[in-house]
């Protein structure tokens, strides 16, 4: 069974991994993997479609890769009209893309009531450069925000974070 | 398809953007569930298959999220890698419709570039017109500022020329009365002082024009006695040049009115200089009439008269007719002034002429008649008659002592204010005769204290500014004078001073 295809956006400070992790989802090969540097935007939005599972089954999604997508720039984006949820990307080993990221969540919420976040704590696999300990990430999670372990590099969790936000929609948020 | 949408009812398209600036454009209408209904242009372009009545979302995913009841658009698209698209939805939810335009972002995007660097250029543009606007405005005040020192300049040097120029006109009277005014010698000095005074009146004028809106300053002026001056000035000056020359009064409701005299006498002698100065042989003929509080008056002359071309050009300063056929010479200021001073004594000059037979400049000024009291002057006492005389140039003093002596009075000089005043308890004068630019004292004092002391004071000036002139009477003078002044009125002002 196929469900309503559904707009979530993919945002992040630069530098996070943002082009990776979604290269991660697709399947492509990551700029590691390639050799070759992320082909960046000029400007505007690139979209794709994915699919995950769900226990509803088959969640096709439209997903939105924005230029600029941070700070207080991505609110006024035309390009963020009638999303529905949002992957919030953020890179471990540096603090305040946490912090930035954490922001710009609440700021989501408060611009487009009822959408879905989740926080993907990207390059995770470099545990020893962490700046945010397992148990930082707890409180987080007990604070209400759904929040995941990812490695664009390895690809762990990319696709779970997709997962999550699909059920987050479904479920109104 | 309506293409009106894309002019008139897009508003999310970009105001710049037409039709025609965008490349490959597909408009898809739906209805407000995003149903397709129609559209214009090739889907397979974007590669887009469209049937109508689908749901346009489950071709164009990017549209996921969206309703047909808001209006938004996206610059700048990449969908599933291929070329970007500029995608604009435009809600009409009044219509229960909606429109979405695509069209190929990048040749949108050059257009609304190009059109960016069209306004930077345009602004570029209009802050370099300010800058020139500035820098002009900066010039104009400038040559505004030399202009004005220009005439002050001007108007300063000829009120130097007015006093020794009354001198020499003074002694032509004096000596007319003993050689007579047909004397070639005389009749050469006062031509020359005429001319010469005239030039020094119109440069002075023209510098007032220039600097200050002239106010006119009216008294009451005998016309027949004003007209009989004029004569007496230039027929000296036709008789050498063998012209016929008359003064006529073709109707007078009343000889008394009130006017700027200066400035009526200055249009007056401006156009008669005029006519005689330009005409070899024939008439120069002056008539004037009063009525209904108007003043008209028109010099004809037999001169060569003024080609339809040139004849707006004669009222410009600086301009005249000057040829290789005629030796006259002027400043091209008189036609220039006189129609100035004519409309600030509320007239016009007109003029029309006939080349080869002469010209006709005619004016008519404001000119209300007063009610002339005649009242005969009361035998004056022998001991009435002493006359004080302030004056520091030598030449105009020696000149009024002539002339007063002359009209019967008996005159006592002083060549500066503090000599007057010295003067002034010992001899009780009847009136004080005073120059009012002095070099020891103020005029305003001088005037102050001899009217402080219960005798009449009558300022004389080569000076015609309004300033001058009030702070004179607000001092207490019974009248003004300015050099030259006429005789006449010097003796009708005595005579009034003396009786109050």
């Amino acid at each position: 069974m196929s469900l309503p295809t559904i707009k979530v956006c993919v945002l992040g400070e630069a530098a996070v991994g943002k082009s990776d992790f979604l290269a991660a989802f697709a399947g492509r090969p990551t700029s590691q993997q390639s050799g070759e540097k992320t082909r960046r935007l000029r400007s505007g939005a690139q979209v794709e479609l994915g699919t995950v599972d769900t226990p509803a089954g088959a969640q096709e999604m439209a997903i939105w890769d924005i230029l600029c997508a941070d700070g207080g720039f991505v609110l006024e984006t035309p390009y963020l009209a009638g999303t529905q949820g949002c992957v919030v990307v953020c890179d471990r080993t540096r603090r305040p893309t946490i912090t930035a990221s954490r922001a710009l969540i609440s700021r989501l919420e408060e611009a487009f009531p009822g959408v879905a976040c989740v926080l993907a704590m990207n390059k995770s696999d470099l545990a020893d450069r962490a700046e945010v300990s397992a148990e930082d990430i707890n409180d987080m999670r007990a604070q209400g925000l759904s929040v995941i372990e990812t490695s664009s590099s390895s690809g762990d969790n990319v696709r779970r974070c997709f997962e999550e936000l699909a059920l987050l929609v479904t479920q109104g948020g | 398809m309506d293409d009106s949408v894309l002019s008139g009812g897009g508003s999310a398209l970009p105001a710049s953007l037409e039709l025609s600036d965008l490349a490959e454009p597909l408009l898809v209408r739906t209805d407000a569930a995003f149903r397709v209904l129609d559209w214009a242009g090739d889907p397979a372009v974007y590669d887009f298959s469209l049937e109508a009545g689908q749901d346009i979302r489950a071709a164009m995913k990017f549209l996921v999220g969206l309703d047909g009841f808001e209006s938004v658009t996206f610059p700048m698209l990449w969908v599933d890698g291929n070329r970007p698209i500029h995608v604009s939805v435009m809600a009409q939810p009044q219509l229960g419709q909606a429109y979405v335009l695509l069209s190929d972002a990048n040749a949108t995007d050059m257009a609304d570039l190009n059109l960016r660097r069209q306004v930077e250029k345009n602004e570029i543009v209009e802050y370099r017109v300010s800058q020139l606007e500035t820098e002009l405005e900066t010039a104009k005040k400038e040559a505004a500022q030399a202009s004005e020192l220009k005439s002050r300049f001007i108007a300063g040097m000829s009120h130097e020329f007015r006093t020794p120029v009354t001198s020499v006109l003074g002694y032509v009277d004096l000596l007319e009365k003993d050689y007579g005014r047909d004397d070639r010698r005389l009749q050469g000095i006062r031509r020359s002082a005429t001319h010469l005074l005239s030039l020094v009146e119109n440069l002075l004028e023209h510098g007032r024009v220039v600097a200050d809106r002239i106010e006119p300053v009216e008294e009451e002026v005998n016309l027949r006695r004003l007209f009989e001056s004029i004569y007496m000035m230039f027929e000296p000056l036709a008789q050498q040049k063998e012209l016929g020359f008359e003064i006529s009064d073709q109707g007078c409701a009343c000889e008394e009115i009130r006017t700027d005299p200066v400035r009526l006498r200055q249009i007056i002698v401006n156009l008669i200089s005029n006519a005689l100065r330009y005409t070899e042989s024939g008439t120069v003929a002056v008539t004037w009439s009063q009525g209904n509080d108007r003043l008209r008056v028109a010099v004809a002359d037999t001169g060569p008269g003024i080609p339809e071309d040139k004849r707006r050009q004669i009222f410009q300063a600086f301009s005249s007719l000057e040829d290789e056929h005629t030796r006259a010479k002027g400043l091209g200021l008189g036609l220039s002034i006189s129609q100035h001073l004519a409309d600030v004594l509320g007239g016009d000059i007109e003029l029309r002429s006939t080349v080869g037979e002469g010209s006709v400049f005619s004016f008519e000024v404001r000119a209300p008649g007063v009610l002339a009291v005649n009242v005969a002057p009361p035998e004056v006492q022998a001991g009435q008659r002493r006359i004080l005389v302030v004056e520091d140039d030598m030449d105009v003093r020696e000149f009024l002592a002539v002339i007063l002596a002359d009209l019967g009075y008996a005159p006592t000089l002083a060549i500066n204010g503090q000599q007057a005043l010295d003067k002034l308890a010992s001899m009780s004068p009847s009136v004080v005769l005073s120059d009012f630019h002095l070099n020891d004292i103020s005029g305003e004092k001088l005037i102050h204290d001899i009217c402080a002391a219960g005798t009449p004071v009558i300022a004389m000036s080569a000076s015609n500014a309004e300033a001058d002139r009030n702070a004179a009477f607000e001092a207490g003078c019974s009248a003004y004078l300015v050099k030259p002044f006429d005789l006449d009125v010097l003796s009708r002002e005595l005579e009034r001073a003396m009786h109050g």
